[in-house]
């Protein structure tokens, strides 16, 4: 796989070489006139179509004859919406995809693979996040290319910590700390608690599963990895805080969320997702946050990277239209425009700079850091709703103090492989 | 001669009847028929992501008579059919008793009941999530004061479905009790008046008059609210999420049917699961019909 990775870079450096040398550069803003045909652009976050708004201003410069309609939906009715969609044959031309849905897709031939677009366009996979590059590659094809990425961080409440007393964390911070901070930042009334450290799997538990060494899913996507003790070492550290009681209960957390608590100053600390800052710049205690990198367990740090990609629709009918324009949402012109309009992190190495440096004031840096160093990809399957489902089911048990840790996981385990049996 | 005129008429008649109601029988058709023989279809069948159909007999029945899952939601639906039916009935004939009354501002009173029937169910259900909030509902902040602690009544499994009826009995209340009040005022001036002529109280009135002649109305608003509560979905998807804690101990059967079609993409399961409920609501609502004899007095 990296052999072929290598192969296809080298190839796209000759391309590129040879476009310059013939002074046909490949960003040149020169329209091209031969691809031309209406692509339907199928999204879900209303928040990012200016910048796709800008996006179709560009690209229409370079590809005048090509229109990109735009289909906003809501992230409620997106997927029901899309599979129907597909279904019927009435999917769009170009739509976002993300890691939980891509296989599902992928198997289900409703995308077109895009390796030989990366080839022709010259695009360099390694100039994306390593572990989004191979979410969006099944059984060797590659599918999409990643749009923007999210890691995770500690997001915290900088007044209460100088209330209590307690130094903020820093980057290089472990869990032990961070469980001192929680205790020490907990008023006995109930009013502020130190952390929330309810169930959440990409924002919580995936992350120090990694972090301890465990997995959630086989490579192969054949077992479940939940009955390993590393894994469910990587769930018991969450559990170990709530019966400290340095966190609001499992139901309380269940029916007014972790990240609204946190901004209502219940919570000290916050574990989120780089796309929290929106939420953070939107809200009346803005000042007042700021953002650490994960703390690492016995040494090890990790977290999991996720972000969306752009599909092309297997039956499109405008393929090189479609595949026009997917490679110029990959390129560096959109990829700017992400990070001015604060969009999304962009995934393309360096255009990321732009993205930090809209709030000096905070350490977004770390966002970046963590996924250069130590990401990893989001686990997924075939049928990774379903499966979601029993996690949720088992691990909240063992949440809300009704059940072992150890039972738990074995009882997801068994469900777990299941599903991944009759994929 | 006569007659064959006659009949031809009578035949342009029947033409003229058929194009009338073709339109609805066409949309009927589509949006009815067509997919209940789907259903049945797709029940026989694996129908997994994008409708991939393969045949697998009767192993969606089989699998689901094994299901502990569709066993229990199916117990959940039951019972809020035996909390929800009763609750609805007794408290929109209690209503709109009263509200036939001359009670000052009645027409008030009825615009009031009525409103929750013609306000939007996920908007009932989000104002409701926040009066049952465990933390911040003024529900609990009320029982505070009263010394009572905090109940999680959404992600309790013990509690959940109690609030769920609570609030599905809220929404149904103002609808049922218009029908009723619709059908008191059909009950003639004249028995209440001989009635108090030979000195029979209000209360009496109530449960030798208006009770007895109320039974048609009764009985409709019992056979639909009971059909409604048996698929009861939309309170519940609003106001307890997927991943809830209380989510088994409050899922519906319909709502089981909706994550297997849509959420779990089986659809071949979930159509077996529709095929099943059908045909509970057709034995109970059968079962109904032939006891109606016993209890609803027709004649007036």
């Amino acid at each position: 796989m990296k052999g072929i990775r290598r192969w296809i870079a080298m190839g796209l450096a000759t391309v590129m070489a040879g476009a310059m040398l013939t002074g046909t550069a490949v960003f040149a803003e020169e329209a091209n006139t031969d691809v031309a045909g209406e692509v339907r652009y199928a999204y879900w976050d209303d928040n990012q179509t200016p910048y796709i708004e800008k996006c179709i201003e560009e690209f229409n410069k370079v590809y005048p004859n090509v229109t990109v309609t735009l289909e906003p939906n809501t992230w409620d009715e997106y997927w029901t919406k899309l599979e129907a969609a597909a279904t019927g044959g009435s999917i769009a031309d170009v739509f976002w995809m993300n890691g939980p849905n891509i296989t599902k897709y992928a198997k289900g031939e409703i995308l077109m693979p895009i390796d030989d677009m990366i080839a022709e366009q010259g695009i360099d996979v390694a100039n994306y996040p390593a572990g989004l590059v191979s979410l969006y590659n099944i059984d060797g094809a590659q599918y999409a290319l990643p749009k923007d990425f999210d890691t995770i961080g500690v997001w915290y409440n900088k007044a209460l910590f100088d209330e209590a007393g307690v130094e903020y964390p820093t980057d290089d911070w472990t869990w032990e700390d961070m469980a001192e901070k929680a205790k020490a930042l907990t008023k006995e009334d109930g009013s502020v608690y130190g952390i929330g450290a309810g169930f959440d799997t990409q924002c919580g538990i995936y992350n120090t599963i990694y972090a301890c060494g465990g997995y959630i899913i086989s490579e192969d996507k054949k077992s479940s990895g939940y009955e390993l003790p590393e894994t469910q070492a990587g769930v018991q550290c969450w559990i170990d805080l709530m019966e400290a009681g340095v966190s609001p209960s499992e139901a309380s957390l269940e029916e007014t969320t972790a990240d609204a608590q946190f901004l209502s100053g219940r919570l000290a600390m916050y574990w989120g997702g780089s796309w929290f800052l929106g939420a953070v710049k939107t809200s009346d205690i803005m000042g007042d946050i700021d953002v650490a990198a994960l703390p690492s367990i016995d040494g090890k740090k990790a977290t999991v990277i996720h972000g969306l990609g752009n599909c092309i629709y297997a039956g499109t009918k405008s393929p090189e239209a479609a595949k026009a324009w997917v490679s110029f949402l990959a390129g560096e012109t959109a990829n700017l425009i992400s990070a001015e309009t604060g969009a999304a992190i962009p995934a393309l190495a360096g255009t990321a700079a732009a993205w930090v440096e809209g709030s000096p004031e905070m350490n977004l840096q770390s966002f970046i850091t963590s996924s250069e160093e130590y990401s990893y990809p989001y686990p997924a399957s075939a049928n990774t709703a379903e499966w979601q489902t029993y996690e949720a089911d088992c691990l909240k048990r063992a949440f809300s103090l009704d059940v072992p840790v150890a039972d738990a996981c074995t009882d997801l385990a068994g469900q777990m492989n299941g599903v991944l049996a009759a994929e | 001669m006569k007659r064959k005129r006659m009949s031809r008429r009578k035949r342009s008649h029947i033409l003229y009847g058929y194009l009338m109601i073709a339109p609805l029988a066409v949309g009927l058709g589509i949006f009815y028929f067509y997919p209940f023989f789907k259903v049945f279809y797709d029940s026989f069948h694996v129908v997994g992501a994008f409708n991939k159909t393969s045949w697998a007999g009767i192993s969606n029945y089989a699998a689901m008579f094994r299901d502990r899952v569709m066993w229990s939601t199916l117990w959940n639906t039951l019972r809020y059919v035996i909390v929800i039916v009763p609750a609805t009935l007794a408290l929109s004939i209690l209503i709109a008793a009263l509200l036939n009354t001359g009670i000052k501002g009645r027409s008030v009173f009825r615009v009031i009941y009525f409103i929750p029937a013609i306000t939007m169910s996920t908007a009932i259900s989000m104002i409701w999530r926040w009066i049952f909030n465990g933390d911040f509902g003024i529900l609990n902040f009320i029982l505070s004061k009263l010394g009572i602690p905090a109940v999680q009544w959404l992600s309790d499994p013990k509690t959940a479905w109690i609030t769920i009826s609570i609030v599905a009995v809220w929404m149904n209340v103002g609808y049922e009790m218009i029908i009723l009040l619709a059908g008191m005022q059909g009950i003639s001036r004249t028995y209440y008046e001989s009635a108090s002529l030979d000195g029979a109280g209000r209360f009496q009135q109530f449960r030798k008059i208006t009770l007895p002649l109320l039974t048609p109305t009764i009985f409709f608003v019992l056979i639909t609210t009971l059909i409604s509560t048996f698929q009861i979905f939309d309170v519940i998807y609003m106001m307890i999420n997927s991943k809830s804690l209380a989510k088994e101990a409050s899922q519906s059967i319909v709502l089981y049917f909706y994550r297997n079609a849509f959420e779990y993409s089986k659809k071949g399961y979930a159509s077996a699961i529709a095929i099943f409920l059908f045909l509970i609501i057709m034995l109970i609502t059968a079962f109904q019909m032939k006891m109606q004899n016993k209890w609803v007095n027709y004649d007036q």
